[in-house]
């Protein structure tokens, strides 16, 4: 009983000759399908025709090093800007207002390591969908008067966890932080233009598409609506944000550690499966690749510290716990296709080969976190007002 | 014995995006199951859904079906799909007692008449008959049957029925069958001390946030969706296991089950292992309680309260339930109002600088009696509350009295198909609106055609549908402002001390924060010295209390 497949494709016929000659332009014929255009954007197309819908996921990275380090929570202030600014040959509340009244979703959200891309809409809708999108990051010239508006906007009187929210982000390598006066008082135009010309390049842009389009089809849109999409390099480097090694943190609550381990490639299966494990030798609860929160009542933040640095120098596995990990993670792997938005989430996020996972041993697992360990975790109580990187 | 049914098998949705087939069976035991096949996608999602949720509860067990959601489905563990045996038994109904002497010795502790040392003995016992238990920490992930496969599982309750959602890999499709009908056979609730305690810990934590739960106290009083979870926690702290388990064998029986299966189930014949697992639990017939007919024109209501971080007007319209015809019309006067950048007032709130967000909800509190319409917004920087209140009352107007743009409607279609669409992609999205649309509307196909039914009604049946029930005798406003903190303790503790004071001798939580509120400002207009003995008196009152011997 299969849902009918009701896409009449827009685009049945093959690609013009001109494109398949095109120098640097590659489509595969496999799901997925990989798709390069000599702008140097790649997207993977994952074919699904069940259904008459088309998402796409998209990362534009960010990196702590690219925003100057005297303008902390620029990336803010430049998604705000964009997104007041003109698009084509649109003001953005004609822009907005097409995407609605098309049942076009379109969303551009900040992540902590860059920018996240949302696009969904139905197969019907595909040619004015790739239109809008390149009108969108291919020609959004920031308008000098969506500026203004978009630092009242973004004032906030300062929360009582404000400093503590900015210094964990920042501990984390995160740049999903908000604007502080400073910032939102100094920043000009010419900033955030720096900072749009260095992160919004097509080669940076990592862009996932499900739905039901053949390569032949996705590409000939993208080439159409995102190929001339190709801005002049900058190459000034700012200033890179600090990482601090030590802080005052003022905190409310009740006491608890927090724990900072390097960030993994998520490609790695000894990072995938340590997440699994993870929970099973520390309480508290957090996520890989966020800061683990552990409560430590009634303890000094010395004693908390220290039992925690022995925990975690002796830390092993034992190979019935790798393998529950390993089932647990396959079995997750399966569920993937019953949402296929978390699916292409994950997907663009990245995942380790199967068969990366599969020949993982006890022995090979067990140096690796040895290494992962050695290269340091960083730990701090919260209201101790204090920060002590490991050794 | 009723016969094996096969109910309907209905392609519905057949001119929209995405194409739905649900198949509807009817056990022998009266439970019902619905399978919406994808065949070759080597997984399934099932929801299993209870009709009838915390509003069915009586007073006098106000909060057991969050209990009872949590220590029967928290974990799935081998020994939990057995019958209780006696020992265990015993252990549950020991450390009943002696939780209660020690909320009694508590009590008396915290008036100055009870013994320190008798509430570490208590202490210690209750410790070590948890540990004879074995119920210390979490399942790991080699315990937990579900987890072990990679499965996730997820359990709700609300006002209109009690959910438990599981994904997991095809192959072990039998294998869950197997499991939930021997989780609802056994009912052993093995874990529920530590379930008890750890939402006590939550009900009584004082940073949660309470805006919404005063707003629909204040705006359907008396009506068992109006209850504030706050209030339960007396009746928690006296219910027993046993108490709680003859509750759940009343209220989970096949009658009142629906369990919607999306996914693949593979190609084994579906009937027999049905009626060999869920279908062999025994029928039972539940009585239907009385829905509580609240009357929507109450008149106009006002609350002022401190909640939350952050300065918040929240609104609420009283409502005709998810059944009513006109509910799809408000379904999509809300999406007007508040979905999207284009919305009203998006446009006319956030982009003009009155406010910072405006989100809002319908039938958040519960849908098959009266609903509410609710309504959140953020005021931007330096706007009042009064302010955004005269903004939103403008727009409110607007929609009654100005005819709705053929833009406007144009959106409304297109963003709703597209957002209908998404959600029914979602196995377990799609599982779950199909098993509400059965448990709060009566029937499991509203979600299916909701765009169909907005797509038949007209901007002006949308007009109507504003002037008829967006009226101010219909309306309950609540004004937030955030929350203490601990930069004035002195402060805090008044609020503490007078909310303990005003809950004995009012009902409703509504009230009782007007009245904290209240005089809390009439306090701080005093000299620090004279609040200082004002709270001295008020703590004193408390100590006068009798303490139940």
């Amino acid at each position: 009983m299969k849902a009918a497949l009701l896409i009449v494709p827009a685009l049945a016929a093959a690609p013009p000759q001109w494109m398949a000659a095109a120098p640097g332009l590659e489509a595969q014929e496999a799901n997925p399908a990989r798709i390069q255009l000599p702008s140097g954007l790649t997207a993977m197309l994952w074919e699904e025709h069940d259904t008459a819908l088309i998402r796409m996921e998209g990362f534009l990275p960010i990196g702590p090093e690219e925003v100057p380090a005297h303008l902390p929570g620029l990336p803010a202030l430049l998604l705000a800007t964009l997104e007041a600014s003109p698009k084509g040959n649109r003001s953005a509340a004609e822009f907005q207002a097409l995407l609605d009244r098309s049942g076009i979703r379109l969303e551009l959200a900040l992540d902590p390591q860059g920018l996240r891309l949302s696009l969904a809409c139905r197969s019907r809708d595909q040619e004015l969908a790739f239109g809008l999108l390149g009108d969108f990051l291919g020609r959004t010239p920031l308008d000098p008067e969506a500026l203004e508006p978009q630092r009242l906007k973004l004032f906030r009187r300062p929360s009582p966890n404000e400093a503590t929210e900015r210094f964990l982000s920042t501990l984390s390598g995160s740049i999903l932080i908000p604007p502080p006066e400073s910032t939102l008082a100094r920043a000009g135009l010419g900033d955030l233009e720096i900072l749009l010309a260095r992160v919004l390049r097509p080669a940076r842009l990592r862009l996932h598409i499900q739905g039901g389009l053949s390569p032949a089809q996705a590409t000939q849109r993208l080439m159409l609506d995102l190929g001339a999409w190709n801005p002049a390099r900058v190459d000034a480097s700012p200033a890179a944000l600090p990482v601090p090694t030590d802080a005052k943190v003022e905190r409310e609550g009740p006491g608890e550690l927090l724990i900072a381990f390097p960030p993994l490639p998520p490609e790695d299966a000894v990072a995938a499966l340590f997440g699994i494990l993870l929970p099973s030798r520390l309480e508290g609860r957090g996520e890989p690749g966020d800061p683990w929160r552990l409560p430590v009542p009634g303890e000094t933040p010395q004693a908390a510290l220290a039992n925690l640095q022995s925990r975690l120098a002796g830390l092993t596995f034992t190979e019935a716990e790798l393998k529950a990990a390993k089932a647990y993670w396959k079995g997750r792997q399966a569920l993937l296709p019953l949402d296929p938005a978390a699916a292409l989430r994950s997907r663009l996020r990245g995942m380790p080969a199967a068969d990366a996972v599969d020949r993982l041993t006890h022995a090979e697992f067990q140096a690796a976190l040895r290494l992962l360990l050695a290269k340091g975790h960083r730990l701090w109580r919260g209201n101790a007002a204090w920060l002590k990187a490991a050794p | 014995m009723r016969s094996v049914l096969l109910l309907a098998a209905v392609p519905l949705f057949a001119q929209a995006p995405l194409r739905v087939e649900a198949k509807e069976l009817r056990l022998q035991n009266g439970a019902r199951v619905l399978l919406v096949e994808r065949p070759g996608i080597g997984a399934f999602h099932a929801t299993l859904c209870f009709r009838g949720g915390a509003a069915e509860e009586p007073p006098e067990m106000q909060g057991a079906s969050t209990l009872l959601t949590r220590a029967l489905y928290a974990e799935t563990l081998p020994e939990d799909l057995e019958a209780p045996p006696r020992s265990l038994e015993d252990h549950l109904i020991q450390e009943d007692g002696l939780r209660e002497s020690l909320r009694v010795e508590r009590r008396r502790l915290e008036r100055g008449s009870g013994s320190e040392a008798t509430v570490e003995e208590l202490e210690a016992t209750l410790r070590a008959l948890a540990a004879k238990r074995h119920a210390a920490g979490p399942a790991s992930l080699a315990q937990d049957l579900y987890l072990a496969l990679g499965g996730r599982t997820q359990a709700r309750v609300g006002q209109d029925a009690l959910t438990f959602g599981v994904d997991l890999p095809q192959a072990h499709f039998e294998m869950f069958l197997k499991t939930e009908a021997l989780r609802l056979q056994s009912m052993r609730l093995a874990r529920f001390p530590e379930a008890r305690a750890a939402l006590l810990a939550e009900l009584k934590d004082p940073s949660r946030d309470r805006g919404t739960s005063l707003l629909a106290s204040a705006a359907l009083p008396g009506h068992p969706y109006g209850r504030d979870m706050r209030g339960s926690t007396g009746s928690l702290e006296g219910l027993r296991w046993s108490e709680l388990r003859s509750y759940a064998r009343g209220r989970l029986v096949p009658e009142r089950l629906l369990m919607v299966i999306v996914g693949d189930v593979g190609t084994a014949p579906l009937l027999p292992l049905l009626e060999k697992t869920l279908g062999a639990l025994k029928a039972q017939e539940a009585a239907e309680p009385a829905l509580f007919d609240q009357d929507g024109d109450l008149g106009n209501r006002r609350l002022q309260a401190q909640s939350g971080a952050r300065d918040r007007l929240l609104v609420a319209w009283r409502v005709p339930p998810r059944s009513h015809p006109d509910f799809i019309a408000l379904r999509a006067l809300l999406a007007c109002l508040v979905e999207g950048p284009s919305s009203r007032l998006h446009q006319r709130l956030v982009d003009r600088g009155l406010a910072k967000s405006a989100t809002g909800s319908l039938g958040a509190t519960g849908s098959r009696q009266t609903a509410l319409l609710q309504l959140d917004l953020e005021p931007a920087e330096g706007v009042s509350l009064a302010s955004l209140e005269g903004g939103l009352q403008a727009e409110i107007l607007r929609i009654q009295q100005e005819p709705m743009g053929v833009q406007e409607w144009q959106r409304l279609l297109q963003q709703g198909e597209l957002a209908q669409a998404l959600e029914l992609q979602s196995a377990p999205a799609l599982a779950r609106a199909l098993a509400l649309g059965w448990a709060e509307g009566g029937d499991w196909r509203l979600p299916l055609t909701t765009m169909d039914r907005v797509a038949k009604l007209a901007p002006e049946t949308l007009q109507a549908a504003a002037r008829k029930h967006l009226q101010p005798s219909r309306l309950t406003e609540a004004f937030l402002a955030p929350e203490l903190t601990a930069a004035d303790p002195l402060e805090a503790v008044a609020a503490q001390v007078l909310r303990t004071l005003a809950r004995r001798r009012i009902e409703d939580p509504a009230q009782i924060e007007t009245l904290v509120t209240e005089t809390l400002r009439q306090l701080r207009m005093l000299p620090r010295e004279d609040r200082e003995r004002s709270l001295k008196l008020l703590q004193e009152q408390i100590k006068e209390t009798v303490i139940p011997q």
